[in-house]
């Protein structure tokens, strides 16, 4: 009886095989139609074609490579700490997770992304979903970029392996040095990084020092993984990340240090004949503790410190339901909890220190459901529907936030509940065996930040005003669509994004004439408010070709971005076209790549907000490396040269204009074990 | 075991008991013993108590009358306050007052009688004294019999009180005082101008229009959404002045009346 039933499983499951095949290729090109997922080499070498250009070299940091991406830019404060934006959207519009957790910056501002908590060296991928695809992670309008942590490899064969990287970069005198190690025995397995990165000022494109651009960075992660049985593991992660005295040359203070402490366990089951196909649940817990540092600085102005802290906790289960029918169910329960603080204490000379909360103790409590459903409509077309509702409180916890407050005319310390509702629908329809098309359309709403929300006279250096939380305001919500199409044959692919927003409630600071700054110097007051509207967008493109057997790859991606208010005037921090091209000849372990990178002029500029005519520019960078593969390793030398001609250049998003690095030499060896 | 449990009942009942038996506040805790003295013919002695040692500018006193037969606290009795200062200046004697916000009842509030007095100036010299002449008329008895309280007042830093002229030659005497210490967000604020009749004589000034703006002098700011002083009674004007942080504040003050505008300030910090 057991045979004969066993023999029947083996039938069918051969049957469903061949149209299983097919179906996983359509599954993998919706993935890339509605993610942009980007794989990071570490110890093993990413199979995905294009981790060669997102990732420029192995000591890349995490925001070299997010500002390759299409429909990824930084706003630049300093050399590091710059803040993804994700089609326009940026801090509270997107959600940035790591691993899927939820952590929150402690810097009242916004010197502290949670990017920089993260090394390529600990990370497997970076998943972006934009808008609506990405609700999953959290109530979002603009999407989520989910930096998902590298795991550590059960592998037998390979009991320790591990990579080794040393490297120079000349602009910054700039030493980075990256290790990673694997161990593994039959049922679990250890794996271990570590990245110390240190810069000194670094050299402009006109030879100028650039004063406050220095930095130094270790961080160092540990992650576990025990194999319960042929289906399940279980998985503990720790990361580490200690900045210090790291410049913003286009603010007034610098970060004396910024920590972060991250930690988690996982338990994960997979199991393809199983009702329960898949199975993950985690809990975190992560803390944050960040401080400004003046005393560096010119003297003259008052000193200040400026500390704040922010700590969260939570977990979420998902799962994946074995399909029935035309359904594939996804289904995600979260919660979590997260509290911060910062506090300002003004030393003049001659008087009383000074303090206030610039963030009062205040905390968020949000739970949430999420529902996905992939309807396999036909052979030709899917239909995906997402949806999600969550529930966030929050509420000011100390007193003197509280009456800081009252002065303003608001009670804070009654919680405020919000029902946040997320729904996307997205097609996709497979035109030919080399078109796709995938459409995606939601309504999606988001919560304002603890800086819209309770910021209290948080200077903003760009306009140059002093900004007060309004805990009255309304949710955002905005209405996503886009189109994208996938071109995919053996060795091109070319995949073109075409996708706008509508948000209404639109949160922007607005001058209060009645306020008086606290900022010496500063030119006003601005308090957060709902604008009637605004309208993002733009258009993004991607192509990868394989020519010559694979000896000469060219990429070329543009992103290309639009977004004005509901009376027309331009929202600040919109990146103009931009346009990278690079060509990469390989051959056996040689490689040379040059990279052409430009960026129009911005005219499109909002001068209520500081923004200035940023003009345009083009770079040409020029890489190569050779690698010998000894007996069991590989020892690889890359060298090459950023900015080749020394361009004297700032970003549209680089607040200030302060000018980035000129020519950079940098040199780099690799050995892989 | 159930001699334990009964034990502990008792244990509770008494802790229970002791916590009510503190129910009625200690009239004179937080308070300090300024100065006594006995009121002559009225067998009364008269104890001055306040929070704080006594500064120029706005002090909030209590008067305590016991019974100086029975040790009594006395409860009801008709009090007249007058401030004296004292003063010995190359061998000429002078002597002034200052206001005095006088007791509002002739019923003690758990037997203390507050008032207030505005010092213009510090007493605690030989040559400068400041003193108390309590004036007592008590519940049922016929006679007044006064006490008189040799006070110490200290300056204050940075000074409470300021005394201004206005063009029309008044002499105005003007304090502040917080209800509850000063603190970040909004504090409710007590500004009292008195205006001198003549040495021995100062009478409320219920007719000025008050503007209060607070300001960090060493960061040049304000704060938002005070509430202007406005007259309230005794001399007192009541306003609310919102601090958005610690640290060193003025409060500028602009005194209107029949179109004259005069001002001052009162620099604190906290």
């Amino acid at each position: 009886m057991w045979h004969f039933f066993s023999f029947t499983t083996a039938i069918v499951m051969f049957l469903s095989t061949s149209a299983a095949m097919a179906q996983a290729r359509q599954d993998s090109v919706i993935r890339e139609l509605s993610l942009k997922e980007v794989q990071i080499h570490t110890i093993k070498k990413s199979k995905q074609p294009r981790t060669a250009f997102y990732q420029s070299s192995m000591l890349a940091s995490t925001e070299d490579i997010l500002a390759r991406i299409e429909g990824v830019n930084l706003i630049r404060r300093g050399p590091v700490g710059m803040e993804p934006v994700l089609r326009g959207f940026s801090a509270g519009q997107i959600n940035v997770v790591i691993d899927g957790m939820r952590i929150f910056g402690a810097c009242t501002d916004k010197m502290d992304p949670v990017t920089i908590y993260t090394e390529p060296v600990n990370l497997k991928s970076i998943d972006i979903r934009y808008g609506g695809d990405g609700s999953g992670m959290g109530a979002t309008i603009g999407g989520t970029l989910n930096l998902k942590l590298a795991d550590a490899l059960i592998d037998s064969n390979a009991r320790f392996t591990g990579s080794l990287a040393s490297g120079y970069y000349s602009a910054a005198t700039a030493v980075q040095n990256v290790l990673a190690m694997n161990y593994s025995e039959k049922r679990w397995a250890i794996r271990f990084s570590g990245v110390y990165r240190k810069g000194g000022d670094y050299l402009d494109g006109e030879n100028k020092r650039v004063n406050f651009s220095q930095y130094g960075k270790l961080n160092t992660s540990v992650s576990g993984k025990y194999s319960l049985n042929k289906n399940s593991v279980i998985k503990a992660d720790l990361l580490f990340d200690d900045g210090w005295n790291i410049g913003f040359p286009a603010l007034p203070m610098d970060v004396g240090y910024a920590k972060a402490r991250i930690g988690s366990v996982t338990y994960e089951r997979n199991d393809p004949v199983a009702f329960l196909q898949a199975l993950e649940a985690k809990i975190y817990a992560n803390s944050v503790r960040h401080a400004m540092d003046d005393t560096h600085r010119p003297a003259g102005t008052i000193h200040m410190d400026m500390p704040g802290q922010s700590h969260t906790a939570g977990a979420f289960l998902q799962f994946r339901l074995r399909s029935s029918g035309k359904h594939t169910i996804r289904a995600k329960t979260d919660f979590y909890y997260n509290s911060v603080r910062a506090e300002m204490t003004m030393y003049p000379p001659d008087a009383a220190a000074m303090f206030m909360l610039t963030w009062p103790n205040n905390h968020q409590m949000v739970a949430g459901i999420f529902v996905e459903d992939e309807m396999y409509v036909s052979d030709k077309s899917r239909l995906g529907l997402k949806l999600r509702v969550e529930v966030a409180q929050a509420k000011v916890t100390d007193d003197v936030g509280a009456q800081q407050f009252s002065i303003m005319g608001y009670d804070v310390q009654r919680p405020v509940n919000r029902i946040l509702k997320n729904a996307n629908i997205s097609y996709t329809r497979f035109l030919s065996s080399v078109l796709t098309v995938y459409l995606s359309t939601g309504f999606n709403e988001r919560s304002p930040t603890t800086s819209e929300r309770y910021g209290f006279y948080l200077f903003n250096q760009l306009d140059n005003h002093d900004y007060m939380g309004n805990p009255l305001l309304k949710n955002e919500q905005a209405w996503n669509a886009e189109c994208n199409l996938l071109y995919a044959t053996k060795n091109l692919s070319w995949k073109l994004s075409v996708f706008g927003s509508r948000v209404g409630n639109y949160i922007v600071g607005r001058t209060q004439s009645g306020l008086s700054v606290m900022t010496a110097g500063a030119s006003g007051v601005r308090a957060y408010q709902n604008i009637p509207s605004a309208t993002l967008f733009g258009a993004e493109s991607s192509v990868n070709y394989q020519i010559l057997n694979k000896h000469l790859i060219i990429n070329n991606t543009w992103k290309w971005l639009q977004a004005k208010d509901n009376e027309d005037t331009p929202l600040p921090l919109i990146s103009p076209l931009k346009i990278m091209t690079s060509i990469r000849f390989q051959h056996r372990t040689l490689f040379f790549q040059a990279e052409s990178e430009i960026s129009t002029k911005q005219d499109q500029i909002n001068s209520d907000f500081g923004e200035t005519f940023s003009p345009g520019y083009m770079l040409l960078h020029i890489r190569s490396g050779y690698g010998f593969i000894l007996k069991k390793n590989r020892l690889d030398f890359s060298a090459g040269i950023e900015n080749l001609f020394n361009k004297a250049y700032a970003d549209h998003l680089d607040w200030g204009a302060t000018l980035r690095p000129g020519r950079n030499i940098y040199g780099l060896i690799t050995l892989k074990f | 075991m159930k001699k334990l449990y009964a034990f502990a009942f008792l244990l509770v009942i008494f802790a229970a008991c002791k916590k009510d038996g503190n129910a009625v506040p200690d009239p004179k805790e937080g308070l300090q013993k300024i100065s006594e003295a006995y009121a002559p013919g009225i067998s009364t002695k008269v104890e001055l108590w306040a929070k704080n040692g006594l500064s120029t500018g706005y002090n909030q006193l209590f008067v305590i009358l016991y019974d100086s037969v029975s040790n009594q606290a006395v409860t009801k009795a008709v009090i007249k306050i007058l401030p004296v200062m004292n003063m010995e200046m190359n061998g000429m004697h002078m002597s002034h007052s200052t206001p005095c916000v006088q007791p509002e009842s002739d019923l003690a509030e758990n037997t203390l009688f507050p008032f207030a007095a505005v010092f213009t100036m510090a007493g605690n010299t030989e040559q400068n004294k400041w003193s108390f002449e309590i004036s007592i008329k008590r519940d049922g008895q016929t006679k007044t019999g006064i006490a008189r309280l040799g006070i110490k007042v200290g300056p204050s830093s940075p000074e409470r009180v300021k005394m201004l002229t206005t063009a029309e030659g008044d002499k105005l005497v003007v304090a502040y005082f917080f209800p509850i210490s000063p603190k970040i967000g909004i504090n409710e604020l007590e500004i009292i101008v008195y205006r001198q009749q003549n040495l021995m004589s100062f009478v409320p000034a219920e007719d000025y229009l008050l503007a209060s703006t607070p300001e960090m002098p060493a960061m040049g700011h304000g704060s938002p959404n005070n509430v202007d002083p406005a007259y309230a009674k005794n001399g007192g004007y009541r306003g609310k002045v919102n601090f958005t942080m610690t640290g060193d504040w003025r409060i500028n003050l602009e005194l209107t009346r029949s179109g004259q505008k005069i001002t001052t300030f009162f620099d604190l910090s906290f």
